[in-house]
């Protein structure tokens, strides 16, 4: 980006200048993909809160466009919040009554996500299926990056508990 | 070759996103939140199946809908968890016995124990506590008040993911304090009554606290058999247990020896400012001090308050307190921090430089920075680099969307921003050594733009951990690189740094050197300079594509060099 005739470029992330718009079409082919399946699992396969919650949080992302300076960060954000307030408000235990229509392929690693906590679930998914580095974790979920590392190291040795530790090629 | 865990969550990657998102998101933000349906309703209950003898008993409790004492994640503050136990805690309107029952209240909200599988009056109970429950949030150092009717109660904590024994969590009598490495946890109790015992399990999260260093006072209570030790300060609390000691009682005398020993854990050690005064209490008849390594102590001033010497640094604390019964001596982690470059700000007592601090430094090495709705304010405007970088503590508050971008004035090129989210965040930048600008920029306040604050600092260099990559000629004898620098999706890449400046700048001559430069101590340093006969005529940053290898994002040199892209 240009400011003052010095061609700018931010370090540990290249940032869109903030009165630039937003092209939250190609975010939203780019990216979204990322964000659901993060929020897919963040919910422990709540396919329905996980749909409304990254629905909702580009909504709020295009409506708010002008005040936003890192789009994608700001949807994580908000798709965790959404999510979060609402399995706080209805859905915290649903997982027991509530019908989960997870792919047959993820059925065996969902249950095994259901019972991490979903920070843990998150950062998981955030680390080896969307290929993030701690620090990016840490600032889509808003937490601090040790935070983090114990979210993964738990999650990690109960994934490996849950799912045995049978090495494949 | 991967785990199994690993193979499994890779089939996540094909995951397909429903394609009613984006339709649902074009329609714009509801704003409230999904409309419960009547199975999410259904869900928020909490069901217990209670299988009372014979008798089959259903009992549900509503869980609060909202904002429990696991909710709201915000600040950690100390707090109190006053746990109750009722021998008849849950009654049924069926007219059959009751049961046992644990509640903890934190900040006016309660959580109920949960207990699976207990003996009761010659049956055993089963309860169906099926699905994750939020663990409530305590801060490390809250103290757990023990309440109720129970003859006795034991505290345990077990980490559910591990198969380690349960840690003992010490209750003195009608309380106990949560000493443990932040992370989630059961909490587990085990209520005694003449009737059986019966165990309560207590999902908790113990979070770290962000010490607040404008505090005045330090306060240190001992006290004697059983014994007991708490240090506080700036909303840190850490107790102690009694490293050795010894005590008589009745005529019969005992020793205590505390298995463990070595380094405290970096989680359970206090940040105490130097100088702070020392509030001592307790029931001890005599006491002594000594901060290890060295000889210091905590010693009275001119004035007779009690203070912590003045050399920052990361020391154990040993406190020996003595009764007439008998002595203990305890242990502290304590991280003395320097508060001498605190005189600029207008609280000088919150000015204190990071535990990461080398002991003996007499340069804070952290970037500290406070920045609200009012402006912005630099605590250490002098700071010395650390290998692998520039270390900022931001401290941001009243703002929305808040970043903290740095900018060396020297190289005014490159910014680096915090990725802040507000409250206290900590990051490491590579920002050249020199003079430099923080600016505190936030989203736009209540219609009125976004807010920009900027204060200068300094960034110096005295163990020699940067290498510098600053240009041997004016500003007006250099050029910045043009395309394909900038910004090019398609730049070539590699694995090598040095390879790929090399391939791509041309008026390379032979006894030029092309050198990584910048933090070397940082893994992910993407500088690399050219030199020429001693001068530094070039310097390339380099972007990062996950997976492929690093390319030239952009660059600058002398323009007698002849250096372009290749």
């Amino acid at each position: 980006m240009m400011r003052a005739g010095v061609m700018m470029v931010t370090v540990e992330e290249v940032r869109i200048a903030p009165t630039a718009g937003h092209d939250f079409d190609r975010l939203f082919r780019e990216e979204g993909p990322g964000i659901w399946r993060t929020i897919y699992a963040f919910t422990g396969g709540r396919r329905d809160v996980a749909e409304e919650a990254v629905a909702e949080a580009f909504a709020r992302a295009i409506a708010h466009a002008a005040g936003i300076r890192d789009p994608l960060r700001w949807i994580y954000r908000v798709a965790f919040r959404v999510a979060r307030e609402e399995l706080r408000r209805g859905g915290g235990r649903a997982a027991e009554v509530e019908t989960i229509q997870a792919p047959p392929e993820l059925d065996g690693l969902m249950d095994a996500l259901r019972e991490l906590s979903p920070n843990q679930r998150a950062a998981i998914v955030l680390r080896h299926v969307v290929d993030l580095d701690i620090a990016e974790i840490a600032r889509r979920m808003g937490i601090a990056q040790p935070t983090v590392r114990v979210h993964l190291h738990r999650g990690r040795n109960r994934l490996r508990v849950l799912l045995g530790t049978e090495e494949v090629d | 070759m991967p785990e199994r865990w690993e193979r499994e969550l890779r089939k996540m990657r094909g995951a397909e996103m429903p394609a009613g998102i984006r339709a649902r998101a074009e329609e714009g933000p509801r704003g409230e939140g999904i409309p419960p349906a009547r199975q999410r309703i259904v869900a928020a209950t909490v069901a217990f199946a209670v299988f009372f003898g014979a008798g089959v008993f259903a009992w549900q409790a509503l869980r609060p809908t909202e904002g429990g004492p696991g909710g709201d994640p915000g600040e950690p503050a100390l707090t109190d968890a006053t746990v109750t136990f009722h021998e008849s805690g849950l009654e049924f309107d069926s007219g059959d016995p009751s049961l046992p029952s644990a509640e903890m209240t934190v900040d006016s909200q309660t959580e109920f124990g949960q207990t699976p599988r207990f003996d009761w009056r010659g049956a055993t109970i089963l309860m169906n506590t099926a699905g994750y429950v939020d663990p409530v949030r305590l801060p490390l150092g809250s103290r757990l008040v023990i309440a109720g009717d129970a003859d006795a109660v034991q505290g345990l904590l077990a980490d559910p993911t591990s198969r380690d024994p349960l840690e003992d969590v010490p209750l003195n009598g009608e309380h106990g304090y949560l000493m443990a490495e932040p992370g989630e946890y059961f909490l587990m109790f085990e209520a005694k009554w003449a009737a059986d015992t019966v165990p309560f399990y207590f999902p908790i999260e113990v979070v770290p606290v962000q010490p607040d260093l404008g505090d005045s006072d330090a306060e240190l209570s001992i006290t004697g058999y059983p014994f007991e030790a708490v240090l506080s300060y700036g909303g840190q609390r850490i107790a102690a247990p009694a490293s050795s000691g010894s005590w008589t009682t009745d005529g019969e005398g005992f020793g205590v020896e505390t298995a463990g020993g070595g380094r405290i854990p970096e989680w359970a050690r206090i940040v105490v400012p130097v100088g702070t005064p020392l509030e001592l209490s307790g029931n001890w008849e005599d006491w002594r001090n000594h901060l290890h390594p060295g000889d210091s102590q905590v010693a009275s001033n001119d004035h007779g308050s009690l203070v912590f010497p003045a050399s920052a640094g990361t020391y154990d604390w040993r406190m020996k307190a003595s009764w007439p019964e008998g002595e203990a001596e305890f242990t502290f982690g304590v991280d003395l921090v320097d508060a001498s470059y605190g005189e600029n700000s207008s609280e000088s007592s919150s000015v204190a430089v990071s535990p990461t601090d080398e002991p003996g430094s007499e340069i804070p090495s952290v970037l500290r920075v406070r920045c609200d709705s009012q402006g912005i304010e630099v605590l250490t405007p002098i700071v010395a680099a650390q290998s692998d970088g520039l270390h900022v503590d931001a401290e941001i508050t009243d703002l929305r969307d808040p970043e903290i971008r740095l900018r060396s004035l020297r190289a005014n090129q490159i910014e680096y921003w915090s990725g802040s989210s507000g409250g206290y965040d900590e990051f490491v930048r590579p920002v050249p050594v020199g003079k430099s600008l923080v600016h505190c920029e936030s989203g736009p306040q209540q219609g009125n733009g976004p807010e920009t604050f900027e204060a200068p600092f300094e960034i110096v260099d005295p163990n020699g951990v940067f290498v510098d990559y600053s240009l041997d000629c004016r500003d007006d004898e250099t050029v910045e690189f043009p395309s394909p620098f900038d910004f090019q999706a398609d730049a070539e890449t590699s694995q090598d740094p040095i390879e790929a400046v090399s391939t791509s700048v041309s008026g390379l001559l032979e006894d030029d050197v092309v050198e990584r430069a910048g933090y070397m101590g940082s893994a992910e340093s993407r500088f690399v300079r050219i030199t020429r006969q001693g001068a530094t005529i070039g310097w390339v940053y380099l972007g990062v594509r996950p997976s492929f290898g690093v390319y030239p994002l952009t660059g600058f040199a002398c323009v007698s060099s002849g250096l372009g892209p290749a």
